[in-house]
């Protein structure tokens, strides 16, 4: 997980009111009743970087939840893009196989 | 296999067997392709009626498989062989063959139908056509149908859409036209992907997962739609095909792509293969251009422990494509060093903080961020460090051979010496020997002067050392400070009790009065029990009254005073000629209990009433649970194992609430007379499982130290309650053991004297 992205903050972002300003924005945008995981995911993010040691200890030790590598994946951006018809109708003609 | 390979092996295979078993086999066993090729040679070597037509059926069960597997075009092309060699064998086959030609994208045929077919002929044709249509534009432009017809007109609503849907974020107006499509429409279900497909572009995941769960399974666009599903709610597919995996990674940004360079490169480090791992970082290299600066670093030190183990310095910062001499390389190095389990992580992190607050490229607060991880890693074995975050409750156990607590600890005092920085140093202090801990408690007091914890700490180690004096002035000193941590007060209260009582074991009598008055004016420390066991030390200091006086005294504060006198007595050495009393056995008991918890609420540790305890011994049938458990419990502490024994098996006939801690305390007298290892495990287990039950803390976490101290292992959590019923029932029932022997050693120590038993307070 990028917290920075999961905020919508720039990662060169270093003000905690910014990141706090933006956690709770989140917060309001997924409330816990309504996206529970999307407010668990906001949350997480907001530990991750809410104080200047957080970040430093992000910065120089890694986060420790890639220490699972297939975990790694989560870094590179999930886009929901247009792949065109092709592969859509590949799918569907597809089959079992 | 090549065909004539194929045909030969069959023939092998068929010798002494008959080709039709062969044939019937091989469709029981689903091989089509190989049913196919066995009606081959069955034709040609059995010619006849009965070998064509279970010919016909390998060729049929052939054309199924492959429509099920989307091979429309080959399905039809099998379906074209059967018809022009079976055409007599084919009338049970009509649908099947018309499937693979639908399979093919050949409608033609059945849309010709459609322009003068009645309203119930066109339902069947277009119902038998849902589960079809795979492209919809092969129906737009379909000659044999009417442009106007409604299916035509359809097609091309649903075929348009599904290019923009596809290709890029629909205008409404764009959308608008699939509101035309009938509901009954065999085109039907996929406007229902299409709007899924718009709505999963425009993160409207509620919306997709309402239009997927309305499609018609039959339809080749359900298909899709699991896609979708997964896309959106992360729940994998019950099959997910090669073509749907290509699909899904195309529009999450080659997610799955990278997924499978990563295991290629855990694979490849595994099996030690350099080469093929440095082919797969260079795979992996060409993803990284996508990542942002901070994703870019992570994915570098989470490789770190997958690659640096392979390569040198200058070859692992080629494949990550940074310069051997960045100012990083020093870190990657702590970093490789620590996931590798290796000591020399701690001394490389010191020395990278050192250097950078040297070269004023980090602030002190940094520098003892790195200071703090250090103490983080901790060393589980021999060999491994492992990271373990004290604020996640992981025990760190005292490492003596492990870097210098205190050196890292003063070194995070004098670069941040502010209180949130401290407090995360306090779990580590335990792992420091005493004079170690007082230099470190020291120097964080006077880095933080208003901080209790510190002072908490000294005081505490004052008591255990019987330093008394240090803690007393240290309890001066601090005397400003604004605490309401209620175990500073519980600290000020026993270290000055126990001053009095050095002072008044060493004849100072005119300075413990004067130390027990003080402490008497300090209402704020002093609870019940307290107050008595001051008036007892009173009594010490200057009698202005009889023992007998006290005693009555104490009897009235509700406490039956023997116990406690014959602690204060005994630990001052002094010898008084006390009345005779005649105690009912009651009274006996309940004095011995009361006696009991007063000392131990006041923290003293108790030594001296062994005697009186072993007059209970006749009485201890008549005691209750609540009198038995601090009996037996002082019987173990003071030595008398039997009485012990005797209180524990009487407990454990009452079947009380306390059983639990009876058993607890079985267990370590078992323990003490070296009892066989299963029973102590067994009595352990049963103890545990019912402190769980009553969710007793003290007792769960009484268990889990004992456990952990003498090591039985993982204890049984799930003994049901006729087996501790059996383990109870096992123990109240045995007879006091005799102390197994210890082995001998071959240098024999001094046997000591027993000490005389003291006098008895009932004693005249």
């Amino acid at each position: 997980m990028n917290p920075y992205r999961v905020l919508g903050i720039s990662e060169e972002s270093d003000d905690d009111d910014a990141i706090r300003k933006a956690w709770l924005d989140g917060v309001r945008r997924f409330p816990p009743e309504k996206d529970p995981e999307q407010f668990a995911l906001v949350r997480e993010a907001y530990e991750m970087i809410r104080d200047r040691e957080s970040r430093f200890r992000l910065q120089t030790f890694g986060d420790r939840r890639l220490r699972i590598t297939s975990a790694i994946v989560d870094l590179f951006p999930s886009g929901r893009n247009h792949a065109g018809s092709a592969p859509w109708l590949a799918v569907i003609r597809g089959g079992t196989r | 296999m090549g065909k004539a390979a194929r045909e030969k092996r069959l023939r092998q295979q068929g010798q002494g067997q008959s080709s039709r078993v062969r044939l019937e086999q091989l469709l029981a066993a689903g091989d089509t392709r190989g049913a196919v090729e066995a009606a081959k040679v069955l034709v040609r070597e059995e010619p006849g009626e009965a070998a064509e037509a279970l010919a016909v059926r390998a060729y049929g069960e052939r054309v199924r498989m492959l429509i099920a597997e989307g091979l429309g075009r080959e399905a039809a092309a099998i379906a074209a062989i059967l018809r022009e060699r079976f055409p007599s064998h084919l009338s049970q086959w009509t649908g099947l063959l018309e499937d693979a030609r639908l399979a093919a994208g050949d409608f033609d045929w059945i849309l010709s139908e459609l322009g003068t077919a009645s309203e119930e002929r066109r339902a069947a044709i277009e119902e038998r056509l849902t589960a079809w249509i795979t492209d919809p534009s092969a129906i737009a432009s379909a000659s044999s149908l009417d442009a106007d017809d409604p299916l035509a007109r359809e097609a091309r609503i649903v075929a348009e859409s599904f290019e923009i849907v596809t290709s890029r974020l629909a205008e409404p107006e764009e959308m608008a036209a699939l509101g035309e499509v009938r509901r009954r429409s065999p085109l039907a279900s996929w406007k229902l992907l299409v709007r899924a497909i718009d709505a999963f572009h425009r993160n409207e995941d509620e919306r997709v997962a309402a239009n997927v769960t309305a499609i018609d399974p039959r339809s080749p666009a359900a298909r899709a739609g699991e896609v979708l599903s997964e896309l959106t709610t992360g729940k994998k597919m019950t099959r997910r095909s090669g073509l749907a995996e290509r699909l899904i990674d195309r529009i999450s940004g080659g997610r799955a792509t990278i997924a499978a360079q990563i295991r290629s490169i855990e694979a490849a480090s595994d099996d030690d293969d350099r080469k093929r791992l440095r082919e797969e970082m260079r795979t992996l290299n060409r993803s990284f251009d996508q990542l942002s600066p901070y994703a870019r670093e992570q994915v570098r030190m989470a490789l770190l422990p997958v690659l640096g183990v392979h390569f040198s310095a200058e070859q692992f910062s080629s494949l990550f494509r940074i310069d051997e001499h960045d100012p990083a390389m020093p870190r990657y190095a702590a970093l490789l060093m620590e996931a590798s389990g290796m000591l020399v992580a701690a001394d490389l992190w010191m020395a990278y903080a050192d250097q950078l607050l040297e070269q004023k490229k980090i602030e002190p607060w940094q520098a003892a961020e790195i200071y703090l991880h250090v103490l983080s890693l901790d060393r589980e074995d021999d060999d491994v460090f492992v990271c373990r975050d004290p604020s996640h409750g992981h025990p760190i156990p005292e490492l003596d051979d492990a870097p210098d607590t205190s050196k890292i600890v003063e070194k995070i005092f004098a670069s941040r010496p502010s209180p949130a920085v401290l407090s995360r140093v306090a779990p580590h202090l335990d792992r420091l020997n005493s004079s170690k801990l007082r230099r470190v408690l020291t120097a964080w007091r006077k880095a933080d002067p208003d901080a209790s914890e510190p002072v908490v700490r000294l005081l505490r180690l004052a008591e255990k050392e019987e330093r008394y004096d240090e803690g007393l002035l240290l309890l001066k000193k601090s005397g400003k400070l604004k605490t309401i941590d209620p175990e500073y007060s519980r600290l000020r209260l026993r270290l000055s009790l126990r001053k009095a009582e050095q002072l008044l074991a060493s004849k100072k009598a005119s300075a413990a009065s004067e130390l027990i008055a003080e402490i008497a004016e300090r209402t704020g420390d002093l609870n019940e029990d307290a107050t008595t066991y001051l008036m007892a030390l009173q009594w010490v200091a200057a009698p202005p009254w009889s023992a007998a006086d006290l005693l009555s005294r104490l009897s009235e504060r509700g406490v039956p005073g023997e116990v406690v006198l014959a602690e204060v007595t005994g630990a001052l050495g002094m010898q008084f000629a006390l009345p005779t009393t005649n105690p009912s056995p009651h009274e006996l008991l309940e004095g011995v209990r009361r006696g009991i918890a007063l000392l131990r609420s006041i923290g003293s540790p108790i030594r001296h009433c062994g005697w009186i305890l072993e007059r209970t011994v006749s009485h201890l049938g008549e005691a209750n649970e609540a009198q038995l458990l601090p009996i037996g419990r002082i019987g173990l502490l003071l030595g008398m194992t039997e009485l012990a024994w005797i209180a524990t098996s009487l407990g454990l006939a009452t079947k009380g609430t306390s059983l639990h801690r009876f058993l607890l305390l079985r267990v370590e007298i078992l323990i003490r007379i070296r009892a066989e290892w299963n029973r102590i495990a067994s009595v352990l287990a049963a103890a545990r499982t019912l402190a769980h039950r009553l969710q007793d803390g003290e007792a769960i976490a009484r268990a889990e130290e004992i456990n952990h101290d003498f090591g039985y292992g993982r204890l049984d959590l799930s003994l049901d309650q006729d087996e501790i019923s059996s383990i109870v029932e096992r123990e109240r029932a045995a007879e006091v053991p005799q102390p197994r022997e210890k082995p001998k050693k071959t240098r024999q120590k001094k046997v000591k004297s027993i000490p005389k038993r003291e006098r008895g307070l009932f004693d005249s």
